[in-house]
C-alpha cells in the first residue's frame, strides 16, 4: 500500500482517511487517558478519607503529647483541652527519675535488640526450607508452627517458669555444677527461644519468610544449582540477600513487640532487670511512693510523660526504618 | 695320529648337533607346551576356585596358591632370554587375569553401588534447615505444652515441696461446660466479633495498602500513622491509659468496646429521626466496629504493603501497554499477585483477635488462675477448649482459601 501511495501521488489528490473498520481498531487500542476532573476527585477523596483516618490514628499520640505537657494548674482548668495555657516540660523529669529510664532503656534494648536479630536470622532460614524442600513431615511441621502461634500464654506460663526455675537440658548442667541452675531474673528465658525460632510470634515471621521464599522464581536456585552452590550457600548468597521486603518487616514488627511485652518480662525480670515496658505500668506507684494519697493533678501528666518517653524509641525506629520500603523491587537477575 | 675325521663324520656330527638341537629345541617347545599347558591347567583350576568361592561367598584366599612363575622358573631352566622374557610376561598376564577375577569375585559379592539422588540430598538439606526449629519446640515449648495438659486433667495444690498434682479426670472439662455459668457466653461472643473482625480487617487493609502503594505527597507520614496501632495497642501503654478516666472519656484509650464519643449524639439523632430502634442500634454497633477495625489493621497493612512491594512493577507495564484498566490491573494482577499474603493475614487476623489482651475468655482463664481463686487446673482445661476451637477455626478457614491462592513459581 505505501508503494502505491508512493509512486503513484499526483499533486492535488484528496487523502483518504481510514476506513470504518481502520478507524475501529485504533479506538481499540489507544490508551485511555482518565479525564482531568476524574482525576481531581480522585485526589480530593483520598485526601478527605487519610484526614479522617490520620486523625483517629494520631488521636491517642497527641492525647499523650498534650497531656505531658500541662502542668496542674491546666489540669484543673476545664477550658483547655489540647493546647496547655501554661506547658511546662517539668513533668519528663520526675517520669525519667521515676521509672529510671537509662537503665530501663539499657535493658529493654539489650532483649529487644537481641531477639530481633535472632528472630530474622532464624526465621527467615526456617522459613526457606519449608518454602523450596519437600520431605515427608514438612506439613506435620509447619500446623505445629501456626499452633504455636495459637497457644495463649497463660496455658504455658507456669510450666515455662518452672522449667527456667530448674534449668537443665540433657542433665549437661547437673554434670557440670553439681544441679541444675536458676535463669529467673536473667535475660536468658527471652532470648534463648528467639534463637531457636520459637520466641515471641515467630510463627508469623515463618509464615511470612515462607510465602515470601514460595513467590521468588525457582530459575535463581537453578542458575545457582548449576554453578555448583549447594542447598545453603544458595540460601546465603542468592535467596536471603533477595528478601528485604520481608526482612523489613520481621524486624519493624519483631523490635514493636518486643518492646512493648509486659506478660514474659513481668515474669521473669526483677527490680534492677526490669525492661522499660514493666516500669512504665507500674509507673503510678513509683511515682507516689507506694502511698494510697494520688494527686491526680500530679500524677496524670507525670504518667503521660512516661508514656511519651516510653514510645519515643519506637517511632524514632520506624521512621527511620520506613524508608526500606522501597517501591517495585526489580528482581535483577532474570532474563526474559 | 690325529684321525681325520672324515667328511661323513663331519655331516654326521652336524647331524647329531642337529638333531640335538632340534631335539633341544623340541624340547623347549615340548617344555614351553608343557608349561602352557599347565598355566592353563592352573588357570582353569583357579577359575573354578573362584566361581566355587563367588558361590559360597566366600572372601577369596590370600594363600599364594599356585605361582605359576615358580612353576616356570623350576619347569625350565631357559637357556632362550627371549623365551624367558615371553614366559615372565605370559606370567604377569596370568598373575593380572588372576587378579581380576578376585577383584570381579569381590564385587559380585558385594551390594550394587548406589549414588546419592537428587530427592534424597534435597531431603536431607529441608530437614537440616528446620529441624532447628524442631528442636526448640521440644526444648521450649512442647515439655510446658504437655504438663500444662497434665494441669488440666487434675487439681494443682501449692505445697511447700513445690506443685502436687491430684487426678481428676475428665472432671475440669466438665465444669466447664456444664457447670461455669460464664465461659460458654464469653466464648460464643469472642467468636462472633472474632468473624465479624477477620472478613473487616482483611478487606480494609487490603483496601488502605492499595492506596498506600501509590505515590502522593505526605505518603510516608500516612503510613507512619497507620503503623501507630501497631506500638499503641500494647499492653503496657493501654494498660497506663485505660486506668485513667479522662482518657476514657475522651476515647482516648481506643480498644475494643470503647465508644467513640460523637456516636452518642449521633445515635440520638438518628433515634430522632427514624424512630426504628434495631436498625440504629445495627448502624452505631457498625461505627464503633469501624474504630476498631481501624485500630486493629496495623500490622495488616504492613504485611500487604511489604507484599505488595514484591510484585514487579514490569506486569503492571506490560498490562497498561494491552489496554487494561487500574480496575482490571487490581483483580488481574495486584490480586492473584499477594494472595499468599492475604492467607498470612486471615491467619494473623484470626490469632490476634484470639489472644488479644482485651479478649474477655483471655482475661476470664488468667483470672482463675492468677487472680482470685488459684484454680490452675481448670484454668488449664479453660485455656485447652479455647485453644481446641482456635485451632478447629484457623484449619477451616485456611483450608478453605489456600485453595483459590495464586503461587507464581510453584
Amino acid at each position: 500500500m505505501s508503494q502505491k501511495a508512493i509512486s503513484a501521488k499526483p499533486a492535488g489528490l484528496k487523502k483518504k482517511g481510514p476506513t470504518f473498520n481502520q478507524w475501529l481498531n485504533r479506538q481499540k487500542h489507544k490508551v485511555k487517558q482518565a479525564p482531568f476532573w476524574k482525576n481531581v476527585l480522585l485526589n480530593i477523596f483520598l485526601l478527605i478519607l487519610f484526614t479522617g483516618l490520620v486523625y483517629v490514628l494520631i488521636y491517642p499520640v497527641i492525647y499523650i503529647v498534650s497531656t505531658s505537657l500541662k502542668s496542674q494548674a491546666d489540669m484543673l482548668d476545664s477550658t483547655t483541652v489540647w493546647v496547655p495555657k501554661h506547658p511546662s516540660l517539668s513533668n519528663y523529669p520526675a517520669a525519667f527519675e521515676a521509672i529510671d529510664y537509662l537503665a530501663g532503656l539499657k535493658n529493654t534494648l539489650i532483649i529487644a535488640v537481641t531477639t530481633t536479630v535472632l528472630q530474622t536470622i532464624t526465621c527467615s532460614f526456617i522459613g526457606y526450607g519449608f518454602a523450596r524442600f519437600k520431605f515427608k513431615e514438612k506439613n506435620l511441621i509447619f500446623a505445629l508452627v501456626i499452633l504455636t502461634l495459637i497457644i495463649p500464654v497463660q496455658t504455658i506460663v507456669l510450666p515455662q517458669y518452672l522449667q527456667y526455675r530448674t534449668f537443665d537440658i540433657f542433665g549437661i548442667f547437673t554434670a557440670i555444677t553439681g544441679g541444675p541452675i536458676n535463669l529467673v531474673n536473667t535475660f536468658v528465658p527471652l532470648i534463648l527461644p528467639s534463637f531457636f525460632g520459637v520466641g515471641l510470634k515467630s510463627g508469623l515471621f515463618i509464615y511470612l519468610f515462607r510465602q515470601f521464599y514460595r513467590g521468588m522464581p525457582k530459575e535463581l536456585e537453578e542458575a545457582g544449582y548449576i554453578d555448583g552452590c549447594g542447598p545453603f550457600r544458595t540460601y546465603m548468597r542468592i535467596m536471603w540477600p533477595n528478601a528485604t521486603a520481608p526482612m523489613v518487616s520481621v524486624i519493624l514488627l519483631s523490635f514493636v513487640w518486643h518492646w512493648n511485652d509486659v506478660f514474659e518480662p513481668d515474669m521473669y525480670l526483677e527490680s534492677a532487670n526490669r525492661t522499660l515496658a514493666v516500669r512504665l505500668v507500674n509507673i503510678t506507684s513509683a511515682i507516689t511512693g507506694s502511698s494510697e494519697v494520688t494527686n491526680l493533678t500530679y500524677v496524670i501528666p507525670t504518667k503521660y510523660a512516661g508514656c511519651g518517653l516510653f514510645i519515643l524509641p519506637l517511632i524514632i525506629v520506624y521512621l527511620v526504618g520506613q524508608r526500606y520500603f522501597v517501591e517495585g523491587m526489580e528482581r535483577a537477575g532474570i532474563v526474559g | 695320529m690325529e684321525e681325520k675325521k672324515t667328511p661323513n663324520q663331519d655331516t654326521a656330527d652336524a647331524a647329531v648337533n642337529a638333531e640335538t638341537k632340534q631335539t633341544k629345541s623340541s624340547k623347549d617347545d615340548q617344555v614351553k607346551m608343557a608349561v602352557k599347558a599347565q598355566k592353563e591347567e592352573k588357570k582353569s583350576a583357579k577359575a573354578k576356585k573362584a566361581e566355587k568361592q563367588a558361590v559360597e561367598k566366600v572372601v577369596p584366599n590370600t594363600e599364594k596358591s599356585v605361582d605359576p612363575k615358580a612353576q616356570v622358573q623350576k619347569a625350565v631352566k631357559p637357556a632362550d632370554k627371549k623365551a624367558a622374557q615371553a614366559q615372565k610376561a605370559q606370567a604377569k598376564a596370568a598373575k593380572k587375569a588372576v587378579r581380576a577375577q578376585k577383584a570381579a569375585a569381590k564385587a559380585a559379592n558385594r551390594r550394587p553401588k548406589k549414588f546419592r539422588s537428587l530427592q534424597k540430598s534435597q531431603r536431607v538439606a529441608g530437614r537440616c534447615f528446620v529441624y532447628v526449629w524442631f528442636v526448640g519446640f521440644l526444648l521450649f515449648v512442647a515439655r510446658p505444652l504437655v504438663q500444662s495438659l497434665q494441669f488440666s486433667f487434675s487439681r494443682v495444690s501449692t505445697t511447700r515441696t513445690g506443685l502436687e498434682l491430684q487426678f481428676l479426670g475428665w472432671d475440669n472439662y466438665q465444669k466447664a461446660f456444664v457447670s461455669d455459668a460464664e465461659f460458654i457466653p464469653l466464648l460464643i461472643d469472642t467468636l462472633s466479633i472474632m468473624a465479624m473482625d477477620i472478613v473487616m480487617v482483611v478487606f480494609f487493609s487490603l483496601f488502605i495498602a492499595v492506596l498506600l502503594n501509590r505515590k502522593f505527597r505526605g505518603r510516608g507520614l500516612v503510613r507512619a500513622a497507620f503503623f501507630l496501632p501497631v506500638i499503641i495497642m500494647s499492653g503496657a501503654l493501654m494498660s497506663v491509659m485505660s486506668s485513667d478516666m479522662s482518657a476514657q472519656f475522651s476515647g482516648a484509650a481506643g480498644g475494643s468496646g470503647m465508644p467513640l464519643l460523637r456516636t452518642v449524639d449521633f445515635k440520638t439523632m438518628l433515634l430522632q429521626m427514624t424512630n426504628y430502634n434495631p436498625m440504629v442500634e445495627y448502624f452505631t454497633n457498625a461505627m464503633d466496629r469501624i474504630y476498631d477495625v481501624i485500630w486493629k489493621s496495623g500490622v495488616q497493612i504492613l504485611l500487604f504493603l511489604s507484599g505488595l512491594q514484591s510484585i514487579s512493577p514490569s506486569l503492571y507495564e506490560s498490562a497498561s501497554i494491552e489496554g487494561c484498566t487500574a480496575w482490571e490491573a487490581f483483580w488481574k494482577i495486584t490480586f492473584p499477585m499477594i494472595s499468599p499474603i492475604i492467607i498470612v493475614n486471615v491467619v494473623y487476623t484470626v490469632v490476634d483477635s484470639f489472644t488479644d489482651i482485651n479478649n474477655k475468655t483471655l482475661e476470664y482463664i488468667q483470672d482463675t488462675a492468677f487472680g482470685t481463686t488459684l484454680d490452675y487446673g481448670y484454668s488449664s482445661a479453660l485455656s485447652w477448649i479455647y485453644f481446641a476451637i482456635i485451632a478447629v477455626v484457623l484449619v477451616i478457614v485456611v483450608g478453605l482459601i489456600s485453595r483459590k491462592a495464586f503461587y507464581m513459581n510453584d
